[in-house]
């Protein structure tokens, strides 16, 4: 189905707010199967990447191609195959997890028995089948990420967007949705593009990291072949190196005087 | 004593008055040269000249008698307003995650009491110098107070107010610290304020539609012990005193016979209850209510078993449309305020029919059969759109990105929250016409044409507040700009939509054919809700 191999190829791509450069002329291509990290601090422009790359938000300039399809005239097939977790969880409070993930699947075409036990099976994975049908309203942040990342892999996509995927989960809980990733990626062909400003996180899943800051992308290579560009030990220490987030002592107790 | 209740009073002021921060000074001024002309000149001209022409120049014989009774209805109101509305607005929505910063800074429940209350007090200032004069205009004009009288009048009616509003503050406030703790708490708080606004309503109405009936019952020395009342009386106690027309002792016998107690009494029970609720609210707040941020739910609501009617729709159809259909009735029927709503208009349904006289007088049946239709599609419509427009359309601009992020996603929801809606909506429409129908005596082919035109009427008006809502999706509560917006735009399309199409359709064919013009309307909401939800839905889609 896809000639090039290419679960998301971009060209230029950029997008303006009134002044603000949100991206800047992004050029980038992920291979179908990889893990994409997308690693860059508060406002580098990760969340409106993803926004733009999954139909939610159109360009200023440049186009971009996910999975073979075009993001601006093939919208609906886009949003059809991939699946998105956005950056804060906003969900029917009045729901219980099992109505909602229904919902999510209804409305993505699915139903029926086969939608139920899969349900089923994906909040028994995270844990979450004895509290499966309180309302969401008496979940944690947490517990609804992790709902939120069961309705990403209801409908079986191709490619999947997770912004910020476990800056609300414990150590438990993002070691799981690492693990889930890691095995998917494994067992099926499903790629994933994650927005992170976690390098350990980045480090330890991506097979791609790409930095961005300030709407631009500085670099992009695997995690070994970005900490050997700058010759750094680690990847946090490159990752402060290219966005320059280094203060020295005297300037942070500065505030003071 | 802390003084953050100081610094609480001053953000709080500043909030009020954002919409001038750039002129606060200039507005001030400009307040403060008009507001006192607006009260003494006037206002009090516009009032005589109405008088005038109503009673003609001998008014104030035709009114002299009938004040006491009317300042109690008139104190009694705007007690029943300022006290109950802004508990219907708190309650409205909980502000105790607002609150959780000031909390984290050690301040006391009863300096967010005190510092929010005086921030308020020159905007209810305000409201007294503007509404008062026009309201006791009557009174002023009839009994020629003077300059003094007038300001004693004012300053009783200011009194009035704020002490109405402290009342309000502290029963707002105990009430959302013991309600904010748990999710139950909050959804009983928002039924609450939905039964408060509509409390207000009713009384306006009582109070426009029967106003000589109220005014009597007002008048009955049960009333006396109102507190209100002390204050009404104490205002008509003044202008009496301070009179320029010259009572005479007999007249004068007969008023004080009419209110309760003496001006002086009367001014001490409100001064007494005024200093009283003061009381109350520094010794309770921080002993028997205080605002804090309390566990996100006490109760975990576990759902069960699906109720009949869902796992009928689920038999009859399995598509993935029954499915979202389902899941918005459930997500509807969870939260406490659409009951309350969706009950109240079930009670109007029946109360309607059985008081309304919807002939106006007609015989002629077709003219009759009009009149129901026409005056049936206005109320349907406005309570349909109240019940199933806007608020709590999406819970959150996530919530939007979520639809908007699956195929076709937020045609697919608008469809079903519409369908939602009617199933709840032609029931009551059903019930509605039926008991109308048996009222009016209405034939078998005209309760069909009843039932036709007033579920054409509902399905408009949900279409309608659909498509303005989704055009400019509110993520918050009744309280947010945007909700007021909305529900604006909307009451003028339904108004516009039935009225301009009775009166087109009637010019256009000479007011003949009463059929046309009885259905004409109903398919006009029907045509303009459907291009409404269509361009709003289309809207809705776009990407950003
Ligand atoms: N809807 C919007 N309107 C205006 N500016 C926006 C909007 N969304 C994002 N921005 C701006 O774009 C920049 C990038 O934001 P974002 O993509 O959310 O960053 P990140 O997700 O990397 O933290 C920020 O400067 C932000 O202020
Ligand atoms: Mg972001």
């Amino acid at each position: 189905m896809n000639e090039n191999g290419l679960a998301i190829q971009t060209e230029t791509l950029g997008k303006t707010f009134g002044t603000i450069h949100a991206i800047r002329s992004l050029t980038l291509e992920v291979p179908i199967g990889s893990i994409f990290g997308l690693l860059g601090p508060n406002g580098a422009g990760k969340t409106t990447t993803v926004r733009i790359l999954s139909g939610l938000m159109k360009q200023s300039s440049g186009c971009a191609r996910v999975c073979g399809l075009d993001i601006e005239t093939q919208r609906d097939q886009v949003k059809s195959i991939t699946g998105l977790l956005p950056e804060s969880p906003g969900i029917y409070s009045k729901l219980s997890a099992v109505e909602f993930l229904e919902f999510i699947g209804a409305l993505n075409r699915r139903n029926g028995d086969s939608l139920l036990r899969r349900i089923d099976s994906l909040l028994s994975l995270l844990g979450l089948e004895e509290r499966q049908n309180d309302l969401l309203e008496s979940y944690s942040s947490g517990m609804k990420q992790k709902v939120l990342v069961a309705s990403t892999l209801l409908h079986e996509p191709e490619l999947v967007f997770l912004d910020e995927p476990t800056s609300r989960l414990d150590p438990s809980a993002s070691s799981l949705v690492k693990d889930l990733i890691l095995v998917l990626a494994d067992e099926t062909e499903t790629s994933f593009f994650i927005c992170t400003h976690m390098t350990s996180f980045a480090e330890e899943v991506c097979d791609v990291i790409g930095i961005i800051c300030e709407g631009k992308l500085m670099t992009v290579g695997s995690p070994e072949q970005i900490i050997e560009s700058v010759d750094a030990a680690d990847l946090e220490e490159a990752y402060l190196r290219i966005v320059g987030g280094r203060v020295d002592r005297e300037q942070l107790l500065a505030w003071r005087a | 004593m802390s003084d953050n209740w100081s610094h609480i009073a001053k953000a709080e002021f500043l909030a009020i008055t954002s919409r001038f921060r750039h002129r606060r000074k200039r507005v001030a001024t400009v307040l403060m040269i008009v507001c006192p002309l607006w009260a003494i000149v006037v206002a009090p001209w516009i009032v005589s000249s109405l008088l005038i022409l109503w009673f003609g120049s001998e008014y104030t014989a035709a009114l002299k008698f009938l004040f006491p009774g009317m300042m109690r209805s008139l104190v009694l109101m705007i007690w029943i307003i300022l006290f109950l509305g802004p508990i219907s607005a708190a309650l409205q929505e909980i502000k105790i995650g607002q609150w959780e910063i000031l909390l984290s800074h050690n301040v006391k429940t009863r300096d967010i009491l005190v510092g929010s209350f005086l921030a308020g007090i020159p905007v209810y200032g305000l409201f007294v110098i503007v509404a008062a004069p026009v309201v006791l205009g009557p009174l002023v004009v009839a009994y020629e107070v003077s300059i003094f009288g007038q300001l004693l009048i004012y300053s009783v009616i200011f009194f009035v107010t704020i002490s109405a509003v402290w009342l309000s503050l502290l029963l707002g406030t105990a009430l959302q610290s013991k309600l904010g703790r748990s999710e139950r708490g909050r959804d009983i708080a928002t039924a609450f304020s939905v039964i408060t606004g509509l409390l207000i309503l009713l009384a306006i109405y009582v109070v426009q539609l029967v106003p000589a009936e109220f005014a009597a019952v007002m008048q009955s020395s049960s009333m006396d012990w109102l507190p209100s009342s002390w204050g009404a009386d104490l205002v008509t106690w003044i202008a009496v005193m301070c009179n320029g027309v010259g009572l005479s002792a007999s007249d004068l016998r007969i008023l004080g016979s009419m209110l309760g107690f003496g001006p002086s009494i009367s001014f001490i029970l409100l001064m007494a209850t005024f200093v009283g609720t003061i009381g109350l609210a520094l010794f309770t707040s921080d002993r028997l209510f205080r605002i804090e941020a309390g566990a996100r739910t006490e109760t975990v609501v576990t759902t069960g078993r699906e109720n009949l009617i869902l796992r009928g729709l689920r038999r009859l159809s399995s598509s993935s449309f029954t499915v979202l259909v389902i899941t918005s009735l459930k997500d509807f029927g969870r939260k406490a305020q659409n009951v309350t709503s969706l009950g109240f208009g079930m009670i109007l349904a029946i109360v309607f029919p059985l008081m309304i006289n919807y002939s106006v007088g007609a015989t002629d049946p077709d003219r009759v059969f009009f009149y129901f239709i026409i005056s049936s599609n206005m109320m349907l419509s406005i309570v349909g759109a109240i019940t199933f427009g806007g608020i709590a359309f999406m819970e959150s601009k996530n919530h939007l990105w979520i639809i908007k992020s699956t195929p076709d996603g937020v045609f697919k929801y608008v469809k079903a929250r519409i369908a939602q809606s009617l199933l709840l909506a032609i029931p009551v429409v059903f019930i509605y016409t039926i008991i109308a129908s048996k009222m009016m005596a209405f034939g078998l082919v005209q309760s069909i044409g009843a039932i036709l035109g007033c579920c054409m009427a509902i399905s408009g008006a949900v279409m309608i507040s659909t498509g303005v809502t989704a055009n400019n999706p509110n993520y918050e509560d009744r309280e947010s700009k945007i909700f007021r917006d909305n529900t604006g735009a909307i009451m003028v399309t339904l108004m516009v939509s039935i009225l301009g199409s009775a009166l087109g359709l009637g010019l256009l064919t000479g007011f003949e054919n009463l059929a046309l013009l009885a259905y004409g309307p109903g398919v006009v909401l029907m045509i303009v809700g459907l291009s409404m939800v269509y361009v709003g839905a289309k809207r809705l889609a776009l990407p950003d």
